[in-house]
């Protein structure tokens, strides 16, 4: 078959200069775009060995992208340049295609590797402009003479055009890649920065819409950033007035207009996600421009008053209460003398007076006014000193539903409990927190006029260091009494803690204020949140009581190592919770333990196990029994019997002088209660010992 | 010294015996006083029947050397003898020569790493002085990848080796191969001899396959398929061609792809240098698309060829003096022929034909001639490359 050899050869170098070209630009990696252009340019023009030198856009050195043919080509083009620079200088001075189809001694000699020294017998080096400027060198050898054609060689500056194009291309991508990293370095550094610092922040568009919502933000707020991204601002950060509740929007259209910052003002409510109520101050808004100084949004900066003036007003009401209880100690005495002389002549004075005699129910009414009195005195020793605890460990589960039980009776409110099995125990002054329960109960009662519904809830709670509240780190029980009554206004929601403060005609005013002072003493805190129309709710946290039988496994464990003799101890508490825990304890690590409950039996313990001639090693007196002899009366007469006795005195009274005194008064050592196995263990193994 | 080559074969059915058979054919023809002081290599092609494990233990009983290499082929011939079963054995003996052996696996799990470790392997042996080396390669050519393993060679090893090779194959059943060195027997490999000489090698590669339609764009191809030609459906494309062309066709190429496109594989055009193609077979049609023996790059433009006895044998001479050529005044001692199985079929007088060409060319020098699934080598003075339908020669001096 004939062949028209000039058909043939156009349809070749169509064909060459379609697969070339169509494959360039098909990748934005340099070296691969760069290795694909090389090997087709050598296979489909038959050459033999070639390389790519490309201007380094940073040193403005030719460096080598990529070589195929030559022996040990990747160890070449590691090298980079310095192996062999030849025909670089003439085609930066010239700007033209080299060609030498047939080589001299001389030339042979320019190529640096000796093996291709005799191998090549031609070559063509072609610039890779871009824009009139160089940027590479696309170099090709053969082993064949005469391999490069005027008509190749123009093919090839065609296809090294569009291949530098494309070159080009790829340096503007990765320029932008490099811009674009920076950028997410920086929007980064921006973003943990805003989510680090202290202050809450919201952006916005110019729309109002979020942008950006930091972690202090969405602890104040309660909304999570998915949730807010994209939310109207005032959906978010929603702010009323105190005096009437209404929404207030301020700032954002004047600052949209103004472009100036503006205060969004102090101590303004915020309402949070789950509708409760925060105080918030400090507010300001600024607007964002961009690099035209154009607004693009704007910037919410904020802070919750706990931070400040809730902790303030904290500080305020601790000091009233403080004042009060002052006063109260400082007279209660006095104020009791005088009401038992008051009491006493009037009950003198009814004596001597017929029932009917019309001053007889004078002096009955006086009576009952001087008893009112004495409740007051009682009431208002709370607040003193001497009002200090008297501890139990206790379940607040049980003393809820006692204290809800006597509240509502005959009562149309209805109360429901979630009280989980589990609930920690507490170590408090049952009858101090019993008070409190009643105290809210009762305002939750008054509350609902028309019947309603009590919630009471109760769950374990562990806080760390950094949480809102102004309590240390540890295990507490939470508890929340919810009503669905009239709700408090946020301005009487500040103060409702205050003594004398009510909005009751007949109220005292003290119920709250005696509820946050007993909460204070059990180093527990109390707060409120109220929504007026909806209702109220009370949250209280109080200090959880340790699992004893937790403990004692642990420290039992611990201890059995030891070589403990059979000491004999004696324990006196009124509480048989302590006792058998104590009991137990010590038991399992060897001790012969007996346990009294007063001063009398503990006494009789004592002389009896003396007269036996075992008598006790240690002795472990609670410093207060109710209605009796307390553990430094005790001791007194127990160190009549025997003067060397080792004696422990234990209390739950944090700030009872006997902690500063004990040893004054003959103890050796001193418990205070709640106390782990550990310290009991440690105390009496450092008293015995000596 | 110098260097001797000398072949041996056997079609006894037992491989330990064919191995014994065959090795001793061979050495018969070589002194045996050379042996103390020469390097050996011996190269072993085997049909499928045969299990590498006996041919190898029979030729270590009859030689001492762990130069041995082979692989399945289809078939293969010496000066006198063609057979496609049975066992060929081939010694060189030589105190110019050096041989290095390797065995690359999991040729078809990442063709791209295994061919540069290899290169690798290469480069550390090979001195940079001036030396002449030569690269048999003898890949599994049913894992599709040799277009790679060539390349990357290439690209890494360059124009200071000459390289030269064929597929191992099975005579069109596309079974499994082994390639084997020494110990070792494997498939989905490439094994391969690096020899080293100061004496030249002559190396060429001719088909005679002539263009028959106009130009179709490989709009669509990953590796060895094509999906789309001119953007249609690369079969109907192709069918409507050879339906035009060939009339005799119509009623079969649907089911006898594999009969029908023997006669009329792929071309794609060498370089603009040259008016010679670099062949690819089709093997079968899948969905629409054409697979073919190697690789077919996309956005390259092929063409349709065919052949007759004529062109076929018109390129054998010219070949051979090219080849020739290479070895200035030295004369050849021997040659390694990489034949394609499908030019077999084909025609089995037009391999006699070119075997006796070869001869004339050799003068008596041994021919070890294999039946191939795929030649490795250089067209004129090009980059090597992967061809189908070909014949890949390589002489010795």
């Amino acid at each position: 078959m004939s062949r028209p050899y000039f058909i043939d050869q156009k349809i070749r170098d169509l064909s060459v200069m379609y697969e070339i070209i169509s494959s360039i630009g098909t990748s934005l990696d340099l070296k691969k775009e760069s290795d694909n252009f090389l090997s087709k340019v050598l296979k489909r023009f038959g050459y033999d060995i070639g390389s790519i030198m490309l201007k380094d856009n940073k040193t403005k050195l030719f460096k080598f992208i990529t070589a195929k043919g030559y022996f040990k080509t990747d160890e070449l083009i590691e090298k980079e340049y310095t192996f062999d620079k030849l025909g670089i200088d003439e085609i930066i001075l010239t700007k033209k295609t080299i060609i030498k189809n047939q080589l001299t001694y001389d030339e042979r000699k320019l190529i640096i590797l000796p093996y291709l020294q005799d191998k090549v017998n031609s070559y063509a080096f072609v610039p890779i402009f871009f824009e009139n400027e160089l940027i590479g060198l696309l170099r090709l050898f053969s082993l064949s003479k005469n391999s490069f054609s005027e008509r190749q060689i123009k093919m090839i500056e065609s296809l090294t055009a569009k291949f530098a194009k494309t070159i080009n291309h790829i340096h503007i991508m990765e320029s932008l890649k490099e811009t674009l990293n920076l950028f997410l370095d920086e929007k980064e550094k921006l973003f943990i920065t805003l989510q680090s610092i202290a202050d809450s922040v919201i952006t916005t568009d110019i729309f109002r819409k979020i942008t950006f919502i930091n972690r202090k933000a969405e602890e104040i707020t309660g909304w999570q950033s998915k949730e807010a991204l994209g939310k109207d601002l005032t959906e978010v950060f929603k702010i009323i007035d105190k005096k009437n509740e209404k929404n207030i929007e301020r700032g954002f259209e004047s600052l949209i207009k103004s472009g100036e910052p503006v205060s969004i003002g102090n101590n303004l409510t915020l309402i949070t996600k789950n509708k409760s109520k925060k105080i918030i101050s400090t507010g300001v808004c600024a607007p964002i421009k961009n690099r035209t100084g154009d607004i693009s949004g704007t910037v919410l900066i904020f802070n919750e008053i706990i931070d400040k003036e809730l902790r303030d007003s904290e500080f305020i009401r601790a000091k009233k209460l403080e004042s009060l209880g002052l006063l109260a100690g400082g007279i209660a005495h006095d104020f009791n003398n005088l009401l038992t002389a008051i009491l006493g002549n009037i009950g003198l004075a009814m004596v001597n007076l017929p029932p009917e005699h019309k001053t007889y129910s004078r002096l009955k009414e006086a009576e009952k006014a001087s008893l009112k009195a004495r409740d007051l005195v009682t009431q208002l020793l709370t607040f003193s000193k001497g009002g200090e605890p008297m501890k139990k460990i206790l379940s607040p589960s049980q003393l809820l539903q006692d204290t809800a039980n006597l509240v509502l009776l005959g009562s149309n409110v209805q109360c429901n409990f979630k009280i989980p099995n589990n609930l920690w125990h507490i170590y408090a002054d049952e009858g101090q927190i019993g008070q409190v329960f009643h105290n809210i109960l009762l305002n939750s009662c008054q509350a609902m006029p028309s019947g309603g519904i009590i919630e009471i809830k109760c769950e374990n709670i562990s806080l760390k260091t950094d949480s809102p509240f102004p309590l240390s780190a540890g295990q507490y029980v939470k508890i929340i009494i919810k009503d669905t009554g009239i709700g408090i206004s946020s301005e009487n929601l500040l103060k409702i803690f205050d003594p004398y403060y009510t909005t009751k005609p007949k109220g005292t005013g003290l119920g709250l204020s005696i509820a946050y002072a007993i909460i204070k003493k059990h180093e527990g805190y109390i707060t409120v949140n109220s929504t007026l129309g909806k209702g109220t709710e009370f949250t209280i946290y109080l200090p959880a009581y340790k699992k004893i039988s937790e403990e004692i496994t642990s420290h039992t464990a611990e201890q059995f190592t030891k070589n403990i003799k059979k000491l004999k101890i004696l324990v006196m508490d009124d509480e048989d919770l302590i006792l058998n825990f104590i009991e137990d304890a010590l038991k399992q690590l060897g001790y012969q333990v007996q346990c009294t409950k007063n001063s009398i039996e503990t006494i009789q313990a004592y002389n009896k196990a003396l007269n036996s001639g075992e008598p006790f090693d240690l002795v472990i007196l609670d410093y207060t029994i109710p209605g009796e002899a307390g553990g430094k009366e005790t001791i007194n007469k127990l160190l009549e019997i025997n003067p060397s006795l080792k004696a422990i005195i234990s209390s739950g009274y944090s700030d009872d002088p006997i902690i500063n005194e004990y040893k004054q008064v003959g103890f050796k050592g001193f418990l205070k209660k709640p106390y782990k196995i550990k310290e009991l263990l440690n105390t009496i193994e450092t008293i015995l010992s000596n | 010294m110098g260097t001797y080559i000398s072949t041996g074969v056997s079609a006894l059915p037992d491989p330990y015996l064919a191995a014994n058979e065959g090795i001793r054919n061979a050495l018969t023809k070589i002194n045996p006083n050379l042996f103390d002081k020469a390097n050996k290599l011996v190269i072993s092609l085997i049909t499928q029947e045969y299990d590498p494990y006996w041919i190898l233990k029979g030729i270590k009983e009859n030689i001492d050397t762990s130069n041995i290499i082979g692989f399945t082929t289809a078939g293969f011939f010496t000066n006198d003898t063609i057979l496609t079963k049975g066992v060929l054995i081939a010694i060189i003996i030589s105190d110019e020569m050096e041989f290095f052996l390797n065995l690359e696996k999991n040729l078809s799990k990442d063709p791209k790493t295994v061919s540069y470790q290899l290169a690798k392997k290469i480069t550390e042996i090979l001195p940079v002085d001036d030396i002449n080396a030569l690269l048999i390669l003898m890949p599994d050519a049913i894992s599709s990848t040799v277009s790679v393993l060539v390349e990357t060679l290439y690209d890494f090893l360059g124009a200071k080796i000459k390289y030269v090779g064929g597929g191992s194959g099975d005579n069109l059943r596309f079974l499994k191969t082994f390639q084997f060195t020494n110990d070792e027997i494997a498939s989905d490999t490439v094994a391969s001899a690096l020899i080293l000489t100061h004496k030249p090698i002559g190396i060429s590669v001719y088909h005679g396959w002539q263009p028959i339609s106009p130009p179709f764009v490989v709009t669509k191809a990953k590796g060895n398929i094509i999906y789309e030609l001119d953007w249609q459906n690369a079969f109907d494309v192709y069918k409507d061609f050879i339906e035009n062309y060939d009339k005799n066709v119509i009623n079969y190429i649907h089911n006898e792809f594999a009969k029908t496109a023997i006669n009329y594989p792929l071309g794609i055009s060498l370089n603009t240098n040259s008016i010679n193609y670099i062949v690819r077979d089709l093997i079968k049609t899948i969905n629409g698309s054409l697979v073919c023996v190697g690789d077919v790059p996309e956005n390259s433009v092929i063409r349709i060829m065919t052949s007759n006895y004529a062109d076929l044998i018109s390129e054998v001479k010219p070949a051979l003096t090219y080849t020739k050529k290479q070895l200035y005044n030295n004369h050849p001692i021997g040659a390694l022929v990489f034949y394609c199985v499908s030019r077999y079929l084909l025609s089995k007088e037009l391999l006699l034909e070119e075997i006796s060409l070869i001869k004339e060319a050799l003068g008596n020098a041994p021919i070890i001639g294999c039946l191939s699934f795929g030649e490795i080598g250089s067209i004129e003075s090009s980059i090597p490359e992967y061809h189908n339908k070909s014949v890949a020669i390589c002489f010795f001096s």
